[in-house]
């Protein structure tokens, strides 16, 4: 299984919200069920302008706590419906220019909610190859910004959006059993509508290739290189000048296969090429453990190898 | 009979006479609420100097409770007196923070104060 970065709705510090592990996987056999339960956790520290490290800003470090689901169907052959969501275990920021305990911040809650659906206008499975696009729309589970003490939180540590969206994806695979080799190359469009605090997160384009490897039962490993793109925020519709950037990360992950039911895979996402518009807080990685299982008609449980 | 009667009679007058708190008086007046002022240190923040500022509300009543919001930036803290911290990459400019008061009479009274963030 590979997984795509869980973790890509982002802007500063603290990510906004998950998108979610499936945008690199295909659709499901007919009837079957796909079920992805990850945990991801995140940091962020120094501030960057442009690539260039710059000097001290407000905040000393940022960093969340996430688990997240999807549960994915197969409609029909080439068609799979998906429902993704999650909740910040916390998201926080730690604060220099102010003395404790007043100096962090911490939210934490559900995140919001995507539904998207799957088709496969190419699905091969003797050429090992397919082709699929996806669309979907974010539906926030809160419209109300939380509030601590009698204190709105900043958007940077609100568990979720907070705004209706929508997202579209293209996905292409191509195996070669005999070599133990696959690749994949997933796209991901994500633009999202302002929420009640007046505050819209810039839309987001990411684009991932990986290669998969299996070493030898039941161990493969896969390799990823992503490219994420994101535009600048408006706040009460004014461009943030200190937001939106372009950032590049390899991201290793080995996974391991139970029994032919399980999949468990252990990531860490490296960014090695940070361009921040304006002064930002830079992302320094994150790390996630995926489970994965794949329930196939007629009670047959096996699970899909990367 | 008759001593039952006295006995029960006897003591229900005892309770009745325990009931009743000593020096009773009428019940304590509410305070009256009013929201006085809400100031900050600084009205300017000038970030390469000190990024945050102090702010103050001063109010009267009974079980009073302090909301916060600001328009951009960040407040820490709570209660009557919080720090207010922004950066002018996303906030630069006048920003508007909000504090509304609110007793426990449901008596809720607002007030805006703006800070100005430049480098």
């Amino acid at each position: 299984m590979v997984t795509i970065g869980l973790q890509t709705y982002s802007q500063c510090c603290s990510p906004g919200n998950p998108t979610g592990g499936t945008v690199n996987q295909g659709t499901l056999e007919k009837k079957s069920w796909r079920t992805i339960l990850f945990y991801q956790y995140g940091y962020s520290k120094g501030y960057f302008t442009g690539t260039s490290a710059s000097g001290d800003g407000v905040l000393e470090n940022a960093a969340f706590n996430y688990i997240g689901g999807t549960v994915a169907y197969g409609i029909t052959h080439r068609f799979t419906a998906e429902w993704s969501g999650g909740y910040f275990i916390n998201r926080k920021q730690l604060y220099k220019v102010i003395p404790p305990p007043d100096n962090k911040l911490s939210g934490n809650g559900i995140s919001d909610f995507v539904v998207q659906g799957k088709y496969s206008w190419i699905k091969s499975k003797a050429k090992q190859f397919e082709l699929t696009t996806g669309a979907g729309v974010q539906i926030p589970l809160r419209s109300k910004p939380q509030e601590k003490n009698g204190v709105i939180l900043p958007q940077d540590v609100q568990p979720a959006s907070n705004a209706f969206g929508f997202t579209a994806s293209l996905f292409l695979y191509k195996g070669y059993i005999q070599k133990k080799t696959h690749l994949f190359f997933a796209s991901q469009f994500l633009s999202a509508g302002k929420n009640d605090l007046n505050y819209k997160y810039g839309d987001a384009w990411i684009n991932s290739f990986f290669v998969s490897y299996n070493i030898k039962y039941p161990w493969s490993i896969i390799m990823q290189v992503r490219n994420e793109l994101r535009g600048k925020d408006h706040r009460n519709g004014q461009l943030i000048n200190a937001s939106g950037s372009e950032l590049l990360y390899l991201s290793p992950q080995v996974n391991y296969n139970f029994q032919q039911q399980l999949d468990v895979s252990i990531l860490f996402d490296w960014p090695v090429y940070k361009y921040y518009n304006g002064t930002q807080l830079g992302k320094q990685y994150n790390i996630a453990v995926i489970v994965n299982r794949v329930f196939r008609q007629k009670s047959k449980i096996t699970n899909a190898q990367a | 009979m008759r001593i039952k009667i006295f006995f029960l009679s006897t003591l229900a007058s005892m309770l009745f006479l325990a009931s009743c708190k000593k020096g009773s008086s009428e019940p304590a007046q509410p305070t009256p609420f009013k929201f006085e002022s809400l100031t900050a240190d600084a009205t300017e923040i000038v970030y390469s100097i000190n990024p945050s500022t102090k702010i103050t509300a001063v109010a009267t009543g009974d079980g009073l409770k302090y909301y916060w919001s600001a328009s951009a930036g960040d407040i820490l803290g709570s209660g009557d007196r919080i720090t207010y911290t922004a950066n002018p990459g996303c906030c630069g400019g006048a920003n508007t923070i909000t504090c509304k008061v609110k007793d426990k009479y449901s008596n809720v009274d607002a007030k805006q104060v703006s800070i100005n963030v430049r480098n």
